[in-house]
């Protein structure tokens, strides 16, 4: 004869475990790309959130002017959000915002190239904290040509791969770390200069 | 200058990635997303192979349609529309290849019985059609699938009426064909005849 054995099974998990919506703070970039291509705000303000910093940086330390990077910095949110159902999951949503951001700071670059227009003391920039040796360092950066400055920014402030810098910059590899080198090594004689009495 | 020590690159890349960053300004933030909640959803492209596909054939179907215009130009047709040649084909038997000078104008027809079309059952406008379909590969007409029917201009708006009334009459279980009626141009050597699918 056989025996009845009872076995206690575990309560089943709710199913809204298994579907539980992803929570917009630990969501993937690509995943809120997504989201708000399908017109999804809230997506789109958590990547605006996750990446301003990152942008400002960028744009700040590009054109060297508070005003200009707060321009670039909006105007290239707002584009990506009407351009955001193009993005497509190949290349790194950081890749993409960053190139948008760095094309409206370069656009800007040649605007005042045009118009000669003052550049504003980048002492002045309200949101470095002042120490003479940080605004010294600001200081050699800004007096790099646009494309090294982006180079170095790029790579040692923002933390871009060799690769991603390229695509963000628009150009090879190759070309980043010749110019990444150059301007590591211009900054350091800068500084050199500066220390000497 | 550009002999940098290793060393010296690894403390400019230092200085830069812990002295280089900056906050965005507060309102930055907000701002964006101000006008982007005041912005319509962006538009979804959804663009996928299929969609491609589809739009590649619409693209090659305008083409072929242009061409074909391009081509009829200066034929004489009464009306304006061009002339082409139809060449009757299908599975390897069909009737000799007969050119048709029409009018541009077509008329798409679904579900007119077959019978219609030809037998002992076909409508009195059609009679010489049933010769022409007879030319086409054993059972064609009974594969539900399209013919297109060259009609004189005079006839047309008979024949056409003839194939509505018959479609409306027969049994709704009658083998159907899609049946597009074109328009001969007014002089057009051959009257009726039948494209096989």
């Amino acid at each position: 004869m056989t025996e009845a054995i009872a076995i206690t099974l575990p309560p089943l998990a709710r199913p809204s475990a298994y579907h539980a919506p992803v929570r917009l703070r630990d969501a993937s970039d690509e995943w809120l790309a997504k989201r708000s291509a399908r017109g999804d705000a809230d997506a789109f303000e958590q990547l605006v959130l996750r990446y301003q910093d990152r942008l400002y940086t960028l744009a700040l330390r590009v054109t060297l002017s508070d005003a200009d990077a707060r321009d670039c910095v909006q105007e290239g949110l707002i584009s990506a959000w009407r351009a955001i159902d193009r993005f497509r999951g190949d290349a790194r949503f950081s890749t993409w915002i960053y190139r948008i951001v760095l094309r409206k700071a370069y656009d800007t670059l040649d605007k005042r190239k045009r118009t000669a227009d003052p550049v504003e003391e980048i002492h002045a920039t309200s949101h470095d904290r002042s120490s003479d040796d940080r605004l010294d360092l600001i200081a050699a950066l800004g007096a790099l040509e646009p494309e090294f400055r982006a180079a170095a920014v790029a790579c040692d402030v923002i933390g871009m791969s060799m690769e991603e810098a390229a695509e963000a910059l628009g150009v090879p590899a190759g070309t980043v770390k010749s110019r990444l080198h150059r301007a590591r090594a211009r900054m350091a004689a800068e500084l050199e200069a500066n220390r000497a009495p | 200058m550009s002999e940098l020590e290793p060393g010296q690159h690894d403390e400019i890349a230092r200085r830069l990635r812990d002295e280089g960053p900056a906050q965005a300004p507060p309102d930055i933030a907000a701002e964006v997303m101000r006008r982007v909640r005041s912005e319509p959803r962006p538009a979804r492209r959804v663009r996928g192979p299929l969609t491609n596909l589809l739009a590649a054939a619409v693209i090659l179907a305008a083409l072929v349609v242009g061409i074909a215009k391009l081509g009829g130009t200066g034929s004489g047709s009464a009306s304006g529309g061009g002339s082409v040649a139809e060449t009757t084909s299908s599975g390897g038997v069909a009737a000799a290849p007969v050119k048709h000078a029409y009018a541009g104008q077509s008329l798409v027809i679904a579900g007119v019985p077959v019978t219609a079309l030809h037998g002992a059952g076909a409508i009195d406008a059609l009679g010489p059609v049933y010769d022409s379909a007879k030319g086409c590969p054993n059972g064609l007409l009974a594969q539900r699938r399209g013919v297109t029917l060259f009609v004189p201009a005079g006839s047309f708006s008979a024949v056409q009426q003839q194939l509505q009334s018959a479609k409306a009459l027969t049994p709704y279980d009658t083998l159907r064909v899609r049946v597009r009626l074109r328009r001969a141009a007014a002089g057009a050597a051959t009257a009726y005849s039948i494209t096989c699918p």
